[in-house]
Parts: structure tokens; C-alpha cells; sequence
């Protein structure tokens, strides 16, 4: 009961501090905090503030709304703005409460109406329900005559007056005159007024927690200022206007949520918020002009505005060239871009479908794809197959007879699961260098994979076929032998991946999941590649052992015992998005993983970096579940796994544009008991930090596996080694 | 111009057939180079008899036996049988090829430790194992290939109590068509014996059933054969999994495919009459693949083969000692290798070329080996050019069974060498001596000469 509770509290407590960051598009607790305590600067604006954030979680939690995005902050912050500004606004009368609870309920209604109107197309509803509400109140308002304009700010130098002697007063405003730049004054000012605040060292906090949160949303926020700034002076409008009434917030908003936050923060993100600024500034006039016809101020209207017009734009983009959006909000730039660009680096083929080569065993790419023989122009992408022995030689003996030729005969297998969609086994084998070009693919199977793939498989051997049209059979599956039918003048595979299903369609280029490469006695792992001609080619045999070690289905409990007898405990799980995780309950740290079946990929953690997990995220990075002797698999991680604080601030800053740092992965067998049946083997996986080619973290880690599962896994650090065994 | 050598006198019977200008030429190729190494050159260094190995002959073969099965079959496995060679510097060569080690005596067994093969990929055969030998298997983990009831029971009593379990496989003997069946090795499929034997071992929780093997003979001329021991091995697979939801991790083929030496009796070539290894292998892999398994429970194929792997990369090279007639009227050459050295010369017509330049005369004759014994003889009758003392001879195709069957008899045993991938030569096994010979002799005091 206690430990629910707790958990209660920390719900709600959450869903305040995040409904302040999320303004700046942030879920940082701190920052929260900060911005708070500069909202108190005025009492009366930031109680009103407060008030309304709880008074529309309270609701939208009674009322059954979605609670995560309560929790979230996503009512929040639009309740908060409206909070501040009626506060700031108007006098706290009896009155004013009853329009207070209508304007926070009506803004709930809003804000829900505007999510669905807008998340249907995947975009978000920034500040819209604040604008539409506080132009509805303030319209009505003007009819009503027990509500009272708050005067301080009318007559702020009489104000000013009043407050002398007021110690927190003079606290909160010592800055107000100081003598630096204008620019820079004006930038804390503005800063400051986005929270209805007219103190400087609101501003100068509020930008220390920003910096604090996100040193690219910082530097975008200086941006987005700056190029303000600058086509104010260009156009020769009025700078000081952009302290006031939110015109100076709309360039910074924008900036931080088109430079790094809806969209993966790079070079071109950057020169967009450029481009864009001269366009708020004139939608900002617009806005301005036309709604001072009813008296109304158009706020942050033209940055929400311009931001879900430019993300509807970059949607609907055939090619998302130079600007990517962001697909998984981590609500950090910086772990956005880190995580972007390693995913990009390691997922950009996890959406293909994985092929594998069609037999068993070595065999050798004869001609690949555009070769000079008969792989020519709309039929260029495929590939024929042959088996050689060591002196290159497609056969023994004299090679006059079919049976001769080491191919012939040999098992073709389903590439993919599918159904057997067509056969024709109607044409006789040719007798060596005969070639029948009357019917030129020979003995063919065409399976249809269902995912809009068809692959097709020709010069098969006549009577060979051991399914039938309309089977379903899995990868792996015998479908026929190797003949020489068709236009064939020595026993061949002919491979291709096509978009039809007749038999001799056009070839697309697809790339085979993943496949042995093998030159000089070395072994290559290829992933997503095209095989090259002439080289030898053999698939990657999957093992129980990892297969089923690395199994971590989804409510699969996983124990480990330290050398100090204390016991981890983690679990598997799946979220709302279909992703898999282990999660650790007691350092309250994730991490995410993906399996296609050949590979394991870790791919995100969250958390404790001192949790047995996060070395078994990084241990585990990516894992080949096949055991191989001499096969190692390469990666690179995340950076912000180990810079120290000052590195990485520094790195956060020239992100966008350059990193400094990087951090490699290998992992590979380094014992396997049995080649083929491994019940035991030892993989060794290190992780190398660099900075500038100087290796500044180091870590060795060995992950044990026996009777498909994993009983140990030992870390090597600094030259210690701890080892924690598999409950 | 060299002197012409001296030819002795020969009478050769007139035989029918068409002449031509050549005469009654013979198609002897006399043999001058063992892999690219002259023979000259060998028996100057190594000395006469002098075994000769060739790393590349080994390393083409086990190529060509994985290629053969490895592209029909996605699980194979070779382990390779050590008492056909188990010369240390071949069991290697072997293993780098990436085969296991197929070993039927603790001896054997130990040899393969110390060759480094992992204890798991030993597997144990053979009907002698004493209490020991068994633990020691235990110890390596070591795959058991259980020969009989009584070893069963020995390796339950051995194991009960204690934490340790056993990797077992049964041996199994059938009838496969052919004869002789091997029946006295492991447990008869036909009459339920090898069923009871999984049921005893299913019954142990000790003991871990992990396959099924069988060695259906040897110089198997056949595929057949193979692919009704293989569809008995296959149906004892099914009734397991049908009766203990388990499945077998391998079946176990054992060797037995022919090398291309000729049988005697034979009236043809053995060269003519053998199965390819892909003849075998399909016989064997389409069985298995046609067994109806799920794909996840196909079994590994495990091969033996041990005669077809090694048998061409070996020669004897000998030398003539001396040249007589019989009193019959046949010519006898004796000559410095004998059955001390090439055991299978009983059931084997072995090719044997000369190793220098000869005319075309050729004449019939008896080889001898050099024993003082009536059974020393390497052929009865092999037509070869005319012989003289201090020639060399080449023996074919002795790479199987005779460095591990050879004697110590009369003679030492001689040299070995390898001729390495780049042609270089090794020796690996080093001639005996009376020391080697002596050494383990003890002599009781009271004998001791004064």
C-alpha cells in the first residue's frame, strides 16, 4: 500500500514538473523546477500557474484521459500558460476563480479535441488550445464586470514603486538594469516573458536550466534568437519588440522544435530554422494585424502555426532527404541524434525482408548482378549459383557428363517462407554446352512471400520438385535440385527477386539478409549485401544455444547472482509500441532489443549506467546466434554512454555538426564446444571509447552459455573482473 | 649420350592380337615424383622402405568429402577415424580440415587428447572400454557410443550416485543387404535388441541420449547399403521422439566407403567399381532428408570415413633386394617392404609402379617382401619391367590401415614422411631402432651376462 503510495505521489509530481518542461519541449526535472521558481517572481502569476496545471491533471485524470499523457505534461503546459497569463492578467477575486475553473476546463476539452484532430496525422498540437481559450476568455471577459485587470502591469512604474522595501521583489529584479549588450538583455527578457515574467534573472535562470537540460536546444534557442534578431534589424523593424508579448518566444519555440526536436538535429536543421525565421516574422505581423481587429494578441499562434505547417511539409516528402523527423521522442537532442545515427547506421536494411541463399553448403556467385553474360538490362538483378572445388573447377572428371558437375543434383531451398505459387517441370536437362533457348528459364519455381516479394529459382532439374502449387513451406525448406535445363550449358542455380509472380518477370535488386563471405581462407559476414561475382558464399547456421539463450520473450525472468551473493532481477517485457525490453526493477533500467532471428541487436537503454543491465546491454550489443570460430561482428555505440560531463557538453554543442568521440563493439566465439550442436561457448564482446583515436574507456565482457542458456556473464574493467552467475 | 643400363634377359610368352609397330608396349608410367618431391631424392634422405604422405592429397579429400555432403545436407560433421591413421601429424592435418576424432581404445583416445581435440568432439567406440576408459570419457564429456549390454550396465554403475551424466549413442547392426553383417558390434535393430537398449538408456536419467550409430562394414561397394542403414537409424530417430519427445542430436553413419585400391579376386579395377563419395552421400542425405524429420529436429550427419579419405595420399617406396627364378619357371622379385609394412597386401592387389625409366619389356613376377617367412608376399603375380637390384618400386594407395596395422616383425618399421602444401618434406615418424625395440624389454637379473 505504502509502495503505491509513493508511486501516486511521484505520478503527480511528475506530471506538474513535466508540464513546465514541456514547453521547452523538454521532460527535464530540473529545468522544471527552475522555471517554477522564476514563475513565483511574481507570486500571484506563478500560484495562478501552478494551480492550473493541477487543476487540469486533476480533471483529465478524474475524467478518464489518457494518463500518459498526463503524465507526460501534454495538458499541462498549455494549462500552465493559460495559468500564468490569467494570473498575470487579471485580480484573484471570487470571480476570477469561477472564470479560472471554466477557462482550464474548457481548455482540457480543447486541448483533447486538438489532439485528435492533429495526431491523426501525426503532429502535435504545441500551444493551440491555450490560444483558442485565452481568446475566448479574454473576449468574454471584456462583457463582465466583476473581473478586475491586474494593475501592476499596467502601471508598472507605480508598481515598481509599491514593491520598494519588498526584499524578494528586489531580489528577483536586480538584474533588470544590468549594463550588458542589448541583445543579450533582451534575449533573458524574452526568455523570461514566455513565463510572464519581467524579471532578468528569471530569464538568466530559466536559460541556465535550459542549457542544463540541452546544450543543442540551448545553442538553438541563442539561434533561433539571434537570426530574429538579426532580420529585425535587416527589415528594419523594431528589435525591442520582441521582449514583448511572446513575439521574441515564437523564433526561440521554433527553433528548438524544428532544429532539434521534431526533426534529428544536424547541419541542414540548422540552416532551416534560419530559413524559416524571416517567415515567422511575417506570419507573426500577420497574425498581429488581423487579430488586433478584435483585440486580441496572437501569442505563440505563429509558431505553432509554422511548425505543424513545415512538419506536415517534410511528411509528405517522397524522399526524406536532408531532414529526418523524428520517430522515437526521447525528448533529449542529444540522445536523439546519438541514437539516430547509430540506428540509421544499424537498422537502415531491418526493414528488408531477410533472404538467404537458396541451397546448402559453399557455393560460388558464377555471375552476379549485371553480369556480362545473361544478366542484362531488366533482368541484371539476379544471380546464378555453381559449387567449385579447390582448383576453381565447376567439375570432376572429364565434365562432359551433367552427373559430373559438382552443382548438379544438389538441394535448392526456400530462400523465404511463402507458397510454392508456380512450378514448371516440363523440360528436359541439357546435355553439357547444349543450350535451350526456346525455353529459356528451364525448370522454374516461383514462391510467392507474401510480403509483395516473389522470388524464382530456375534451370532446376526435371523432376526433382518435392512441393507442389499452393504449399506453404518455411526457409530452408527443399524445394527441388540443381539441373541444367533452359538456357543452361553446365548445371546452374539462376536466382532472382522479383515484384510479379510470371515466371521470367523483371528483376528487382534485393539484398540477402545475411550470408558467409569467404576469401583466402577468411570468413566475412555479410549483412543486407548483394553477393559480388565470382565470390564463395555459404549461409549463417543458426544455433540452439544462442537461439535459445538469447531468447528473452516477453515475461521471461532472468536471475543473477553478484560474487557478493546479492541477487539481480530482470524482466522481459513489451510496451504499447510493440517493443521488446528487459527491464530491472530495483535500478529502474531498460533496455531495448530486437531479434530477427539471426541476429540480436540491443539497441537503447535507459537508466542506471552502474546496473549490471547496462553492461549487459552493452555485453550483448549485437549477437551473431550462430557460433562461429573466427566470424567477428562489428558496431558502434552510442556515445553518451561514456563521455565524462564536461567532454560531452562540449561534443552536445558540435553534435549536430561533428563528433569527436566515438565508441566501437566486437563480439565473437571465443569457445564452442561443438561446431555444429554447441551446448557450450564462451562469447567475448569489448567495448572501445575514442577520443580523436585515443581510447579513453575500455571494457572486455564474457557472456557464458551452456544448455541454451546463459549461466555467466563476467565484466572486465580498469583491469578488474567481476563475474555474475545466471540464477 | 648416357650409357644404356643393363637389362637382363626375360622370356616372354608370344601372345595373340594385333600387332603394331611398337610391339606388345605395356602402359607402365614409371613414377618418378611423389607430389612434386622426386623419389630419388626421398630414399637419399629418408632411406629405403620410406612411408610418404601428402598433406595435399589429405586436405583435397576431406574438401571434396565436406563438399560432397555439405551441400546436401545442412548438418554434417566428420570425425576422423584415428585407427585407419593415427599418425599424430595426420590426425591434425584432419582436424584443421574441421574433423572430430572417431576413436576405438583409450589408447586412441588418449592420442586425440593430446592432439588437442576438445574432449566433446571425441567420440568413443568400440566394444572394449574398461571401467576407467569410460570415466575418463565421462571426465571429457566425450560422446559414448555404447557396444553392448554390459558396457551399458557398467557405465549406470559407474555414474549412479554421483552428479556426473554420460553422452551416449547406441551402436546399432542391422541388416542392410549386404554381407558379412556386422553383428557382433552393438545392438541388432531387427530383433528390437537396439529399442531395448534406448529404453534401458532413457531409463537412466544419467545418461544422455544424444545419437545413433551405426558402421554397416568396410570397402563397401554399395550406397544402397548406406541408405538402409540410414532409414533404420531414421526410424529408430521417430519411434524416440514419438515415445520420449526427444530428438536425437545426430546419427552417426560410420565409415566403411572404398577407396579405390583393388580387392583381390577382383576382376576389375577398383578404381572402376567404387561409388563416388557423392554416390554415398546421397544415398545417405536423401534418406535423412526424406525421413520426414521437422526441419529443428534434423539430426547432424556424422561420417567416419576413414580408408576413403587417406588411402590415396600415401606411398610406400621400397627397393629391390634381389631377383630369382622359381623353380617353376616364374620370375620373384624380393624386394625390402613386406607384409610386415603392408598388412593389406592380404586383401589388397596394390598398384606398384616403378620409380625410374624403363623399356617397354615388361614380364610377370612374384613380389616378395624381405621376411623369412613363407606368407611374405605383396602380390603373387604383377606384370612390371625388369628388375634390378637397387631399383625403386612405388606402392600405391597405402595410406589406410597399414601405419597402424604394421608389424614389428623381423624388420623395423621405417621412416615417415610428409610433403607439406608448398612440397617441403617433414618426417613424422621416425625409423625404429633395436633401442626402440629394446627399451621395453627387461631382463630378470639371474639372465644378465656376467
Amino acid at each position: 500500500m505504502g509502495n503505491n503510495l509513493t508511486l501516486q505521489m511521484k505520478y503527480w509530481l511528475e506530471s506538474i514538473l513535466h508540464s513546465y518542461s514541456q514547453i521547452f519541449f523538454s521532460l527535464n526535472k530540473v529545468l522544471a523546477i527552475i522555471i517554477i521558481f522564476a514563475t513565483f517572481f511574481s507570486p500571484q502569476v506563478g500560484l495562478t500557474g501552478l494551480l492550473a496545471v493541477v487543476l487540469i491533471n486533476i480533471i483529465a485524470h478524474l475524467v478518464g484521459v489518457n494518463r500518459k499523457l498526463i503524465n507526460e505534461g501534454l495538458y499541462g503546459f498549455n494549462a500552465m500558460l493559460l495559468g500564468l497569463f490569467l494570473g498575470h492578467q487579471y485580480q484573484l477575486t471570487g470571480s476570477f476563480w469561477l472564470l479560472f475553473i471554466v477557462a482550464i476546463g474548457f481548455l482540457l476539452i480543447t486541448s483533447v479535441w486538438l489532439n485528435s484532430v492533429f495526431g491523426k496525422h501525426g503532429l502535435p498540437f504545441l500551444s493551440f488550445p491555450f490560444i483558442i481559450t485565452y481568446w475566448v476568455v479574454v473576449l468574454a471577459v471584456g462583457n463582465f464586470t466583476k473581473i478586475y485587470f491586474n494593475e501592476e502591469h499596467i502601471y508598472t512604474i507605480n508598481h515598481i514603486a509599491s514593491q520598494k522595501g519588498n526584499l524578494f521583489y528586489e531580489f528577483a529584479h536586480q538584474y533588470d538594469t544590468l549594463q550588458i549588450p542589448s541583445a543579450i538583455l533582451i534575449y533573458f527578457k524574452t526568455i523570461a516573458m514566455t513565463f510572464f515574467q519581467s524579471s532578468v534573472l528569471a530569464g538568466i535562470l530559466i536559460s541556465a536550466g535550459l542549457l542544463y537540460f540541452s546544450r543543442i536546444a540551448f545553442s538553438l534557442s541563442i539561434l533561433g534568437f539571434s537570426c530574429a534578431y538579426f532580420f529585425y534589424a535587416s527589415f528594419g523593424a523594431d528589435v525591442n519588440e520582441l521582449d514583448l508579448n511572446f513575439v521574441g518566444s515564437n523564433f526561440i519555440f521554433m527553433a528548438i522544435g524544428i532544429g532539434c526536436f521534431y526533426i534529428v538535429p544536424n547541419i541542414y536543421s540548422y540552416i532551416t530554422v534560419f530559413l524559416l525565421t524571416p517567415l515567422l516574422m511575417f506570419l507573426l505581423i500577420f497574425f498581429t494585424k488581423v487579430l488586433a481587429v478584435f483585440q486580441l494578441t496572437s501569442l505563440t499562434l505563429s509558431f505553432s502555426v509554422i511548425v505543424v505547417l513545415f512538419l506536415l511539409f517534410l511528411q509528405h516528402r517522397w524522399f526524406h532527404r536532408f531532414l529526418q523527423l523524428v520517430t522515437i521522442q526521447y525528448y533529449s537532442a542529444e540522445k536523439t541524434i546519438y541514437k539516430y545515427i547509430i540506428s540509421v547506421k544499424r537498422f537502415s536494411t531491418s526493414h528488408l525482408a531477410k533472404i538467404q541463399l537458396p541451397f546448402w553448403g559453399e557455393w560460388q556467385v558464377s555471375q552476379g548482378y549485371d553480369g556480362k553474360i545473361t544478366h542484362l538490362g531488366d533482368w541484371g538483378k539476379a544471380l546464378d549459383f555453381v559449387i567449385i572445388d579447390d582448383t576453381n573447377k565447376t567439375y570432376a572428371d572429364a565434365g562432359t557428363d551433367k552427373k559430373d558437375f559438382y552443382c548438379f543434383d544438389k538441394p535448392v531451398v526456400a530462400p523465404m517462407d511463402g507458397f510454392i505459387y508456380d512450378i514448371l517441370n516440363t523440360i528436359d536437362d541439357n546435355e553439357i554446352n547444349g543450350v535451350n533457348t526456346d525455353q529459356n528459364w528451364g525448370n522454374t519455381i516461383v514462391m510467392n512471400h507474401v510480403n509483395g516479394l516473389f522470388t524464382q529459382i530456375s534451370h532446376l532439374k526435371k523432376d526433382s520438385f518435392k512441393v507442389s502449387i499452393g504449399d506453404y513451406v518455411t526457409k530452408g525448406t527443399i524445394l527441388a535440385t540443381c539441373g541444367n535445363s533452359g538456357r543452361s550449358p553446365e548445371p546452374h542455380i539462376h536466382f532472382q527477386v522479383q515484384l510479379n509472380p510470371k515466371i521470367g518477370s523483371t528483376t528487382i535488386s534485393y539484398p540477402i539478409g545475411y550470408f558467409i563471405e569467404k576469401n583466402k581462407e577468411k570468413q566475412l559476414l555479410k549483412i543486407a549485401e548483394i553477393p559480388l561475382e565470382n565470390t564463395l558464399i555459404s549461409n549463417v547456421n543458426r544455433h540452439v544455444l544462442l537461439t535459445e539463450g538469447f531468447n528473452f520473450y516477453p515475461g521471461k525472468k532472468i536471475q543473477f547472482i553478484t560474487e557478493n551473493d546479492e541477487v539481480i532481477e530482470w524482466e522481459v517485457f513489451t510496451d504499447q509500441f510493440n517493443k521488446t525490453y528487459i527491464y530491472c526493477e530495483k535500478t529502474k533500467s531498460t533496455a531495448y532489443f530486437v531479434n530477427d532471428g539471426t541476429m540480436l541487436y540491443f539497441y537503447d537503454f535507459e537508466g542506471d549506467k552502474k546496473a549490471l543491465l547496462f553492461y549487459f546491454y552493452l555485453a550483448s550489443y549485437r549477437i551473431l546466434l550462430g557460433c562461429y570460430n573466427d566470424l567477428p561482428v562489428t558496431d558502434s555505440v552510442p556515445l553518451i554512454h561514456f563521455n565524462s560531463i564536461l567532454f560531452q557538453w562540449i561534443q552536445d554543442f558540435i553534435a549536430p555538426f561533428y563528433r569527436f568521440t566515438k565508441a566501437s563493439y566486437e563480439s565473437k566465439c571465443a569457445l564452442i564446444d561443438n561446431v555444429n550442436e554447441p551446448t557450450h561457448a564462451i562469447l567475448h564482446s569489448k567495448v572501445q571509447a575514442k577520443f580523436l583515436n585515443m581510447t579513453f574507456k575500455n571494457m572486455d565482457f564474457d557472456i557464458e552459455l551452456r544448455d541454451k542458456r546463459i549461466i555467466r556473464i563476467g565484466i572486465t574493467q580498469k583491469g578488474i573482473k567481476k563475474n555474475y552467475v545466471c540464477g | 649420350m648416357s650409357k644404356l643400363s643393363y637389362e637382363r634377359p626375360f622370356i616372354q610368352k608370344l601372345n595373340t592380337g594385333s600387332m603394331n609397330k611398337f610391339g606388345t608396349k605395356t602402359e607402365f608410367a614409371p613414377v618418378s615424383h611423389l607430389d612434386g618431391v622426386a623419389v630419388k631424392r626421398l630414399t637419399a634422405e629418408y632411406g629405403s622402405p620410406l612411408f610418404v604422405i601428402s598433406e595435399r592429397q589429405i586436405r583435397k579429400n576431406c574438401q571434396n568429402a565436406n563438399r560432397a555432403f555439405k551441400t546436401r545436407y545442412p548438418k554434417i560433421q566428420f570425425a576422423w577415424s584415428y585407427k585407419t591413421n593415427y599418425l599424430d601429424a595426420v590426425c591434425n592435418v584432419f582436424h584443421q580440415e574441421g574433423s572430430w576424432a572417431e576413436v576405438v581404445s583409450v589408447f586412441e583416445y588418449n592420442k586425440a587428447l593430446r592432439n588437442g581435440v576438445p574432449g566433446n568432439n571425441i567420440i568413443f567406440n568400440g566394444p572394449d572400454k574398461s571401467v576407467e576408459d569410460l570415466q575418463l570419457a565421462v571426465d571429457n564429456n566425450s560422446l559414448i557410443h555404447i557396444d553392448h549390454f554390459d558396457e551399458l550396465y557398467s557405465l549406470v554403475e559407474l555414474l549412479s550416485g554421483g552428479k556426473q551424466k554420460a553422452r551416449v549413442a547406441i551402436r546399432v547392426n542391422m541388416d542392410t543387404g549386404i554381407y558379412p553383417m556386422w553383428d557382433r558390434f552393438g545392438f541388432n535393430y531387427e530383433n528390437g535388441q537396439a529399442w531395448n537398449a534406448i529404453n534401458k538408456i532413457m531409463a537412466h536419467s544419467e545418461l544422455e541420449l544424444v545419437g545413433l550409430h551405426c558402421h554397416i562394414g568396410t570397402y563397401m561397394l554399395s550406397t544402397s547399403a548406406y541408405a538402409t542403414a540410414a532409414y533404420k537409424l531414421c526410424d529408430l530417430a521417430h519411434n524416440i521422439k514419438l515415445k520420449y519427445n526427444l530428438a536425437v542430436q545426430y546419427v552417426d553413419l560410420g565409415g566403411g566407403f572404398a577407396s579405390s585400391n583393388t580387392l583381390k579376386g577382383s576382376y576389375l579395377q577398383g578404381a572402376d567399381i567404387i561409388p563416388t563419395i557423392d554416390d554415398y552421400a546421397e544415398a545417405i542425405t536423401s534418406t535423412v532428408l526424406n525421413a520426414n524429420f521437422k526441419q529443428e529436429d534434423l539430426p547432424t550427419i556424422i561420417l567416419e570415413s576413414g580408408r576413403a579419405l587417406i588411402d590415396d595420399a600415401a606411398w610406400l617406396v621400397g627397393s629391390v633386394l634381389a631377383s630369382k627364378r622359381l623353380s617353376d619357371g616364374r620370375r620373384a622379385t624380393v624386394v625390402d617392404f613386406g607384409v610386415n609394412l603392408l598388412f593389406n597386401a592380404f586383401w589388397y592387389d596394390y598398384k606398384i609402379s616403378p620409380a625410374q625409366d624403363f623399356t617397354h619389356h615388361t614380364e610377370d613376377m612374384a613380389l616378395y617382401g624381405p621376411l623369412c617367412m613363407n606368407i611374405d608376399c605383396i602380390r603373387e603375380s604383377v606384370n612390371l619391367p625388369l628388375l634390378n637390384k637397387g631399383d625403386q618400386l612405388v606402392v600405391h594407395k597405402v595410406g589406410a590401415y597399414n601405419m597402424t596395422q604394421w608389424l614389428q616383425f623381423i624388420q623395423m618399421r621405417p621412416n615417415v614422411v610428409l610433403i607439406d602444401m608448398d612440397g617441403n618434406t617433414h618426417l613424422i615418424r621416425e625409423r625404429e631402432t633395436v633401442d626402440t625395440i629394446i627399451q621395453q624389454e627387461k631382463m630378470p637379473e639371474y639372465l644378465k651376462k656376467k
